[in-house]
């Protein structure tokens, strides 16, 4: 009899169920100290802040993943600085040809 | 110096005193504390740490240990329900109830022992179910309001023939007219299927539908409700559900119940 819980295949013991019987549900009586706990709306509240920051986490977590095409970045610094190089010397050179044309 | 922690009681049985099982502070066992025809189901606690500070705050701030401590309480009172392959009648507590003593403890139930009597009595033979509703399928559901509601088709054939900067206006129109539907529809679904099963209990109550955060379900829930079934109207409950399941299946939804459950839902009678 004890398996006769959750019997239907689809439904597991779920913990939001238990939650919301355990800390919402039942009967209060008066005794000398009582556990306050959040209720279940502030439940839900809390864990969709936790999941917020969950979230925030990994977009910062994508950002700097992303900022780690640092090594990229490296390279295409290089490549800017090889162009820089042929571009300067291909400017000396025609300066040096108007240069020569001018003082014929 | 130790409290006593109350999980549930219950009617008087010929049982043990004690139940394999700890308790909440997951050191101390269970035991029974008798009371007349009454039995509550008690473990001790650790006052220090148990009417401490720290501990109202691992209970305001704590998901953890909220869920911790919830299951276990859950867990005994569901123990203490069982005996002998039979589900007995019982009261069970909210979280977080506790007594310096046992004379404490009994001098409540003793000042309250007709209320409890009166509830025990009430719930003798019967069993609490659940039943939830979830949207499983939001694009079938949705396509079945589009095809019955003839305002949406007019509207949808306006839309498609007007140039696209005049249609703007007749969109959001029309998007209001669908979520209104959609409302309207979600209402008349869950509403037939609570009253249709209202039939095999001798009450029922609506519960507040669990956001998903708190189910960790993909699905929408749409109803979350819970009946106080008669023992020998179990069977034909489940089969009305199993039923009810399969011809909402096509609209989109699923039905789903659970228990039997302790009767949180029909002992909130506070003293």
């Amino acid at each position: 009899m004890s398996e006769q819980k959750m019997t239907h295949a689809t439904e597991a013991t779920n913990l939001a169920d238990i939650l919301e019987r355990v800390l919402d549900k039942g009967i209060v009586i008066a005794g000398d100290i009582k556990i306050q706990i959040a209720d279940i709306d502030l439940l839900t509240i809390r864990i969709r802040l936790l999941i917020a920051s969950v979230d925030k986490a990994m977009e910062m977590g994508i950002n700097w993943w992303q900022d780690d095409g640092y090594l990229s970045t490296k390279a295409k610094n290089t490549e800017m600085e090889k162009e820089n190089v042929t571009l300067k010397k291909r400017v000396e050179h025609l300066e040096a040809k108007i240069n020569k044309k001018i003082t014929r | 110096m130790d409290g006593l922690y109350l999980y549930c009681i219950r009617e008087k049985t010929d049982g043990e005193k004690t139940l394999a099982i700890k308790g909440i502070d997951e050191e101390n066992d269970i035991y029974i504390l008798f009371c007349r025809e009454l039995e509550a189901v008690v473990s001790k606690v650790p006052l220090e740490e148990f009417a401490s500070s720290k501990i109202q705050k691992s209970a305001r701030e704590d998901l953890n240990w909220i869920k911790g401590k919830a299951v276990i309480h859950g867990r005994v009172i569901d123990e203490a329900m069982k005996m002998d392959g039979r589900f007995l009648s019982l009261i069970p507590m909210r979280f977080g109830i506790i007594y310096k003593d046992e004379t404490g403890l009994k001098a409540s139930l003793e000042k309250n022992y007709d209320g409890i009597m009166g509830v025990l009595d009430k719930i003798r033979g019967k069993q609490e179910w659940g039943l939830k509703i979830f949207l499983e399928n939001k694009e079938i559901f949705r396509g079945n309001i589009r095809r019955k509601n003839t305002l949406i088709k007019i509207k949808e054939a306006q839309i498609s023939s007007l140039p696209e900067g005049t249609a703007y206006f007749m969109e959001e129109e029309l998007k209001d007219i669908i979520s209104k539907e959609v409302s309207k529809e979600l209402d008349n679904i869950t509403e037939s299927i609570f009253e249709d099963l209202k039939k095999y209990a001798v009450n029922s109550t609506k519960c507040k539908i669990l956001q998903k955060e708190l189910t960790g379900k993909s699905e929408t829930m749409v109803l979350n409700a819970a009946y106080l079934v008669s023992e020998r109207e179990i069977g034909d409950f489940k089969k009305e559900v199993e039923n009810l399941n399969h011809k909402i299946q096509a609209k989109g939804f699923s039905l789903r119940y659970s228990g039997p459950w302790p009767a949180y839902n029909f002992t909130t009678l506070e003293f």
